[in-house]
């Protein structure tokens, strides 16, 4: 099933509107506008931009949680149905996993660590009983928990853990692709680095492709080959990680990375042009 | 501390968490309801008499050895209609909560999973049947239908529904919304499966509390339709059925009846209430 | 005379399974325009501190140590007395400024009343200053903001109004509870930028609470490290950054990535953070510091103030040079598979967030 040196994910044209507010204040918000990318298997691209622009909602589409109004999205070299029926959804599911930004959320707290990963190990391999339990404790190994750990309650586990069982849970379906929206934002540094570092080395382990939204360049530089930046629903600039980061071109790219809080930073007001923040 | 000792605490808490959620208050309800039941389930072993039947010489009997509570107008022994009237008014109150309770969750899963059109749909219609009191809906019914306790039943669940679907529905909606019934979205489990397997037990508190504080809604309810003679029919023993049976008795300076049967009323509907509300924060699923 | 100064400041909050201490004796002091920064990972009691200066602690919790305002102490203060303290002397801003705002009054109802009501001046005098306030703020459509409900603007709008509302009695001292971390970087940097001004202008005092150490070390003066209920490290930015005298502030300065490099594997601190109740005498980091020596286990260091700045290490002068070496990578041999630690049964930050 390898598509060696193509595209994992090739996506074109992608358009997204919601409508928001009611009566006579309804209006509609373009959250893609005209997106495409591409991602290479086994690299990792990082999606940026402000909150609003449109990053979980690329994410969403992609891994078929919403439905776009116009533009293709091609997955390990298939098409992917816009309405697709329970078995592609399921299909696409073994190809394309996702981790949600609030680790406190994205598990049920009324079950355990186990039940979880095994859903999704029934779901998609039918394995079952000890074997199931078996490779239960193989995924947490990999993300670093104890055997023991398969019997918490989410409640139970601190921010990271959570997380770390999130992408267990992911890994459970043995996909290519992994889609990270702000998997790391909601940890501390200290945590935070430990989840990055496991990434990491899941990524190289399995030959993973990530598709990494963050609105953090310092995580961007740590993670990602080849980085986007969104806003207002466009791709505004796109490039390798380096790049972009040591020569932005677009006003905004060159804006985030003078916003970001580091050694001899000092916050500055960019002249007055929030205007457009007030909503009416 | 070891990991392997994990899971137990979590399940530990839990327990001393109803108790404690419950206070000294709720944990006297709990027992109140409890010894009702046992005293509805125990009827024939509590008295001998015959809750249907009675001697009109024996009519309006004080309270002595043979009758511990007296008699009513009929003669009939007011402990044994009252310990049997428990039976009906009861049941009553659960089938109503049952059935309101399931069709009213269902709806709650079926608006929040699918969304957009379905729920504004839903909302409408339960909006329509809200607009109705709860009584006005059970006497149309007994109108169209026909006197009787199935009817009265049916048609007060029917009532109960809206509310109580409308507040799951915001629960199950915020579930909804939650990564993790996203993640088993994801992967492409049916919608039916997700909401049973997943959203249902994190919204059955909410559904519990609802129950709870319907219940005792319910009796009352009942215990008026029962009054006006639309409910339970004479001669089966019924609270409400009873409250109505003495007015005249009342009248004629023998207020045993209505008072014993008010206060068996007003003291169950205390504490399901309580009860619904140290479960819920106030702010569950009940009517109210 | 220092505006604020806290003095052994401890807090206990009872729960089911007896008094846990949250703050276990933080001191620090404040001089007037200065702006500390309390830096530290969730639940270290960052939170508290702030809240033990104008008495809003969660109920049932016991303080003890003094705060000193100006020299009076708050803790002893009556309610009338307080509420003067609050409304001339010391304001405080939080992470969610929809909190702090009523969602049925106009912005400008909000600032105009509460100027009304705290300096008694009449409304057209308020509203004159209300809107020079937000023309300092940074906004620039003032009609428009004036006349906008809470839910019609954006955060970083909020949190500008809020700052507005904050500084308009040209407080001595300003309490910032993680003021940008709803905020996009962007906006987090326009918010610090006119929090900066406004504190330069007025000589406003500043006890600024973040997760983030380079944030910290962009505004402010000094620099506290909290870890488990107590300050590790007092020092400035530029000392902090060139030699960090404790281990943990050191790990923790290594372990955010750089926005300027990539490291190959990012150095982790082993473990997870443990809560202040869960000291159990000795070094409260030892258990996750790559420097512990068996003493470290036993004695419980102190907090040590040698050249404007003060350490609470044991062995923070042998270190010294190790612990400044500009290398990270070096010290942690541990990968982050091993370092998960325990299953954390009661984290109750989410209270505090
Ligand atoms: N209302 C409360 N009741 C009980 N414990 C609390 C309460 N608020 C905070 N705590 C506990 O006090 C300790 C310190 O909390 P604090 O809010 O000061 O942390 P923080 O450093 O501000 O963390 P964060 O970065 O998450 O805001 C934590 O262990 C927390 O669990
Ligand atoms: N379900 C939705 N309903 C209405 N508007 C939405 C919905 N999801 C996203 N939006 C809007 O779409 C835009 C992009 O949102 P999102 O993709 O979540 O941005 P990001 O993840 O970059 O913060 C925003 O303006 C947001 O308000
Ligand atoms: S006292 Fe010991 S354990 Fe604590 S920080 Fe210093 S070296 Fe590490
Ligand atoms: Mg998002
Ligand atoms: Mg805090």
């Amino acid at each position: 099933m390898s598509t060696t040196g193509g595209n994992v994910i090739e996506i074109s044209g992608l358009r997204k509107e919601f409508a928001v507010g009611r009566g006579r204040r309804r209006r509609t918000v373009r959250a893609l506008d005209d997106v495409s990318l591409s991602v290479a298997d086994g690299s990792c691209l990082a999606v940026v931009g402000e909150s609003g622009s449109g990053k979980t909602t690329l994410a969403r589409v992609l891994v078929g949680l919403e439905r776009a109004d116009a533009g293709d999205v091609v997955l390990a070299g298939r098409p992917v149905a816009q309405r697709p029926r329970r078995a592609e959804r399921r299909s696409r599911a073994r190809d394309i996993q996702m981790v949600f930004q609030d680790p406190n959320g994205s598990l049920n707290r009324r079950r355990t660590v186990e039940a979880a990963i095994r859903e999704v190990l029934a779901a998609h391999h039918r394995v079952t009983g000890a074997d199931a339990r078996r490779r239960v404790d193989e995924l947490l190994d990999q993300v670093g928990l104890r055997p023991a750990h398969a019997r918490a309650l989410p409640g139970e586990l601190s921010g990271g853990q959570q997380q770390r069982v999130a992408i267990a849970r992911a890994l459970a379906a043995e996909p290519r692709v992994l889609v990270l929206d702000e998997a790391v934002a909601a940890l501390d540094v200290s945590v935070q680095a430990q989840v990055l570092n496991l990434l990491a080395e899941i990524r190289r382990a399995r030959r993973l492709t990530y598709l990494f939204i963050t609105h953090d360049l310092s995580v961007v530089r740590q993670v990602s080959e080849e980085v986007v930046v969104m806003r207002q629903g466009r791709i505004v600039e796109r490039g390798s990680t380096s790049e972009v980061l040591d020569h932005p071109r677009h006003p905004y790219t060159v804006l985030l990375r003078d916003s970001a809080p580091r050694p001899g930073w000092r916050p500055r007001l960019s002249n007055g042009s929030d205007l457009a923040e007030v909503e009416t | 501390m070891s990991a392997e000792t994990l899971a137990r605490p979590a399940a530990r808490r839990r327990g001393g968490d109803l108790a404690e959620r419950l206070g000294p208050l709720g944990i006297a309800a709990a027992v109140v309801i409890a010894l009702i039941t046992l005293a509805a389930l125990c009827a024939p072993l509590i008295t001998s008499h015959d809750p249907a039947v009675g001697s009109v010489i024996e009519r309006y009997q004080s309270p002595g050895a043979e009758h511990l509570l007296g008699t009513d107008q009929s003669g009939r022994d007011l402990l044994a209609r009252l310990l049997y009237g428990a039976r009906t008014s009861l049941l009553g109150a659960a089938v109503v909560v049952l059935l309101a309770g399931g069709g009213a969750t269902l709806l709650a899963l079926v608006a929040a999973w699918f969304g957009r059109h379905v729920d504004a749909f839903l909302g409408r219609v339960l909006d329509l049947l809200f607009a109705f009191p709860n009584l006005l809906l059970a006497i149309l019914a007994v109108a169209v239908f026909r006197t009787g306790l199935a009817q009265v039943t049916i048609a007060l669940a029917i009532a109960y529904v809206p509310y109580s679907a409308r507040v799951l529905r915001s629960v199950a909606l915020r579930e909804r919304r939650l990564a993790y019934v996203q993640a088993a979205e994801l992967q492409g489990l049916s919608g039916a499966v997700v909401s049973l397997r997943h959203i249902l037990p994190n919204i059955a508190p909410q559904i519990l509390t609802g129950a709870a504080i319907n219940f005792g809604y319910a009796m009352i309810d009942l215990a008026a339709l029962s009054f006006l003679g639309l409910g339970v029919q004479p001669p089966t023993a019924d609270w409400g059925l009873m409250v109505s049976q003495g007015k005249d008795s009342l009248l004629q300076g023998h207020p045993q009846q209505s008072m014993y049967a008010g206060v068996c009323i007003v003291v169950a509907v205390a504490a399901f209430s309580v009860i619904g509300e140290r479960l819920g924060g106030r702010k569950a699923g009940g009517r109210a | 005379m220092n505006v604020l100064e806290l003095d052994d400041v401890r807090l206990d909050l009872p729960s089911k399974r007896g008094d846990r201490a949250l703050l276990r004796g933080v001191s620090l002091s404040l001089a007037p325009g200065e702006a500390l920064g309390l830096v530290g990972e969730s639940g270290s009691g960052k939170s508290m501190t702030l809240r033990t200066v104008l008495r809003t602690e969660p109920p049932g919790a016991r303080v003890t140590g003094r705060v000193l305002l100006d020299g009076a102490d708050v803790r002893g203060l009556d309610a009338a007395a307080l509420r003067r303290v609050r409304a001339n002397d010391v304001t405080m801003i939080s992470q969610n400024p929809r909190a702090a705002l009523n969602p049925v009054l106009r912005v400008s109802q909000f600032l105009v009343e509460g100027l009304c009501d705290a300096r008694g001046e009449s409304r057209d005098a308020a509203t004159r200053r209300a809107r020079d306030l937000l023309a300092r703020v940074g906004i620039a459509d003032v009609d428009r903001c004036m006349g906008s409900y809470p839910h019609q603007l954006s955060g970083g709008m909020l949190q500008r109004v809020v700052i507005a509302a904050a500084v308009a009695s040209s407080p001595r001292l300003l309490l910032a509870d993680e003021p940008t971390t709803a905020l996009d970087v962007t906006t987090q940097s326009e918010v610090m930028a006119i929090l900066d001004g406004q504190r330069r202008e007025h000589g406003m005092a500043m006890l600024f609470v973040t997760h983030d150490l380079e944030l910290a070390s962009a505004v402010c003066d000094r620099i506290a490290v909290l870890y488990a209920g107590e300050i590790v490290e007092i020092a400035t930015p530029a000392q902090l950054h060139a030699a960090p005298r404790h281990p943990y502030t050191r790990l923790l300065l290594d372990s955010r990535p750089s926005i300027t490099a990539r490291a190959s594997e990012l150095p982790v601190i082993p473990g997870r953070p443990i809560a202040a109740y869960e000291v159990e005498g000795g070094c409260a980091f030892a258990a996750r510091c790559p420097w512990a020596a068996p003493r470290c286990e036993r004695d419980e260091p102190a907090l040590v103030h040698h050249a404007g700045r003060a350490t609470r290490c044991l062995r923070s002068d042998e270190l010294a040079d190790e612990l400044a070496g500009e290398t990270p990578g070096e010290t942690s041999g541990e990968t982050s598979g091993e370092t998960t630690g325990e299953p954390v049964r009661d984290r109750e930050t989410e209270a505090t967030t």
